[in-house]
């Protein structure tokens, strides 16, 4: 089960290529993390990949097979989307919330049954989130919300669950969570995710392979190869320094910090 | 804890049902023309229970000619706009948004006052409203197709569009009719109400208001996803386009064929939503079933006082939001807004 995009290209307007032939996959069980900065196309990306966007030219291929036309009936694949920042105008409670995940399995006059009731509540506890489960969206903290997106997400049962910036927004605590649920999601259960994020210590963390993109150019490759410092300093514009140190348990740590604006 | 909420919210229902049957049977017990209750009840019972023939035969065309097609119509039409308007709110992502946003009220009743100004006020015009009503629902959603804008947003906004032409025409319309006789006609008919209720407007209502109103039962859980917004109903496997559009066409026919047959009542469709969401959560799974059982209690109770407070009948167009208003903002008070 792996998951490709081939020699994509995408622009909003006509002659305004953001991506150039950009060739990239992702296998079972791996996170592919996906960097970059400001306006260089993370989330268009991610819009591309799950089909909410066309590709002008190439595509997305799953085992071999493309994925063009984002009609979920006739499609081979189910892609979970997690989107990012949330701005929710009913405030439905957690569980109604989780339930709405299950609308690809539900037919257009139907309304869930008690499997998908049943399935909505496991992945709560998956998830860990069931103490909220009557809560509303609205009376719940950021952290909780993104579970609630990422167990919505699970809900439908993907082969492939993609996430826009899923820790922004969080703090430290919230952050690790969100990581480990992630990286637990990757192991335990066999997803490949794909996932933006800002930090590269992140990426560093939990993802099998990086996609780094820039202005017109991109990277590929495992995370160590592609997460360096001179690759950071080419598509951030930053100087930084990558520093290594052991925690109590003996496992190697990797941070990066800014050291400074490249001096033009 | 699923069996509390189960509990509770099964004796909500109860409560709801009960109340909208007590309406419906106070609608038919009071009127102009009175009637002791004890031979209400005998003229209900009069099939089961033989009577001398001639007996109570005012009372009964009084009961079974007038107030019943008057009460079913309420009930119609109560129902009909109010799960019009939490299936818009739900679609247009708005609370605030009210069935006839797409300009539906001000096609039909413009179409109505071309009628009244050309042939005078029969039951012809009907035929004039309904066509109306559902044009300017097509034209705002051709105005409404702009690419690379938020479809929600043009839609709302091509609305606003269509429906300030109508109602410039009205104001046209209403500015060259004839003073004496042709404009109390309009105006009349424009504050809504249900004086001239017959079975002929329940047999012309009853299958358009009945069949919108089942589409939008049976997709009410998708409405869910919908209001989610575009991309993540997407995202989800939902095809936003289609539904809409599905949406749209139930909410049109429900609505115009209510505007036609009652003249514009407001408020109906836009508050009975959220006292539907106060009662029973904003799931519109539970929602839109709920504002049918509300809405028809609600139009049916505010008809009743419409036609017994003074000597006179009031349009019940007034009286929606005259006694609506004050007891909306007092659910507002009581609950704290909790829902919003």
């Amino acid at each position: 089960m792996s998951l490709e995009v081939r020699k994509g290209e995408f622009g909003y307007e006509q002659g305004k290529p953001i991506f150039r032939k950009i060739s990239f996959s992702v296998e079972q069980g791996e996170i592919l993390t996906v960097l970059g900065p400001n306006g260089s196309g993370k989330t268009t990306l991610l819009k591309c990949i799950t089909g909410m966007l066309k590709w002008k030219t190439g595509g997305t291929y799953f085992d071999g097979k493309p994925v063009n036309n984002f009609n979920k009936s006739n499609y081979c694949i189910n892609i979970g989307y997690v989107p990012q920042g949330y701005s929710l105008i009913f405030p439905y409670t957690v569980s109604e919330m989780v339930l709405m995940g299950r609308a690809p399995h539900i037919g257009l006059f139907s309304a869930p049954s008690a499997g998908d009731w049943e399935i909505a509540g496991d992945i709560l506890n998956v998830v860990g989130i069931d103490h909220l489960a009557s809560k509303p969206c609205s009376e719940i903290s950021g952290g909780e919300m993104q579970l609630v997106l990422i167990a919505r997400a699970l809900a439908s049962e993907p082969d492939v669950l993609v996430l826009d910036e899923p820790e922004s927004h969080l703090d430290f605590k919230n952050q690790l969570l969100i990581l480990n649920l992630l990286r637990k999601l990757a192991i335990e259960r066999k997803f490949s995710l794909i996932v933006n994020t800002h930090y590269p210590e992140h990426a560093l963390r939990i993802s099998d392979k990086t996609l780094l993109l820039g202005r017109g150019g991109y990277v590929f490759g495992s995370t160590e190869d592609v997460i360096t410092e001179s690759n950071l300093r080419d598509y951030f514009g930053v100087n930084v320094k990558m520093l290594l140190f052991d925690n109590e348990k003996g496992e190697r740590l990797k941070t990066i910090v800014a050291i400074g604006l490249l001096d033009n | 804890m699923d069996a509390i909420v189960k509990k509770s919210s099964k004796r909500k229902w109860f409560f709801l049902l009960v109340l909208l049957l007590l309406v419906f049977f106070l609608s038919l017990f009071v009127g102009r023309y009175s009637i002791s209750p004890i031979d209400v009840w005998r003229i209900l019972l009069s099939p089961i229970f033989a009577q001398q023939p001639g007996e109570f035969a005012i009372e009964k065309s009084v009961i079974i000619g007038i107030r019943l097609p008057r009460t079913l119509l309420t009930m119609l039409v109560g129902a009909g706009l109010s799960i019009s308007g939490a299936a818009f709110q739900g679609l247009f992502r708005n609370p605030l948004v009210s069935p006839d946003i797409l300009g539906v009220s001000a096609g039909a009743g413009f179409g109505a006052v071309l009628g009244i100004l050309l042939i005078g006020v029969t039951p012809v015009i009907s035929l004039f409203a309904l066509p109306f009503g559902v044009m300017s629902v097509v034209l705002a959603c051709l105005l409404g197709k702009i690419r690379n804008a938020t479809p929600v947003l043009s839609l709302v906004l091509a609305g606003i569009v269509v429906s300030s032409v109508f109602s410039a025409l009205i104001s046209l319309i209403k500015y060259a009719a004839d003073p004496y006789d042709k404009l109390p006609a309009i105006i009349y008919w424009l504050m809504g109400s249900f004086t001239k209720a017959s079975y002929d407007d329940l047999k012309l209502v009853t299958l358009p208001v009945l069949t919108g109103i089942t589409v939008l039962l049976l997709i009410r859980w998708r409405i869910n996803v919908l209001s989610l917004g575009d991309e993540e109903a997407h995202s989800l496997g939902v095809n936003p386009g289609r539904l809409r559009w599905l949406i749209i066409a139930a909410v049109t026919v429900v609505t115009a064929s209510a505007v036609t047959v009652a003249g514009i009542i407001g408020w109906v469709g836009l508050v009975i939503p959220h006292m539907g969401r106060m009662i029973v959560g904003v799931d519109h799974k539970a929602l839109l079933p709920a504002t049918v059982v509300i809405g028809a209690t609600f139009l049916t109770f505010i008809d009743i006082v419409a036609r017994t407070a003074t000597a006179a009948e009031i349009p019940i167009g007034i009286l929606t939001a005259i006694i609506g208003a004050p007891f909306f903002a007092f659910l507002l008070k009581k609950t704290k807004g909790g829902w919003l």
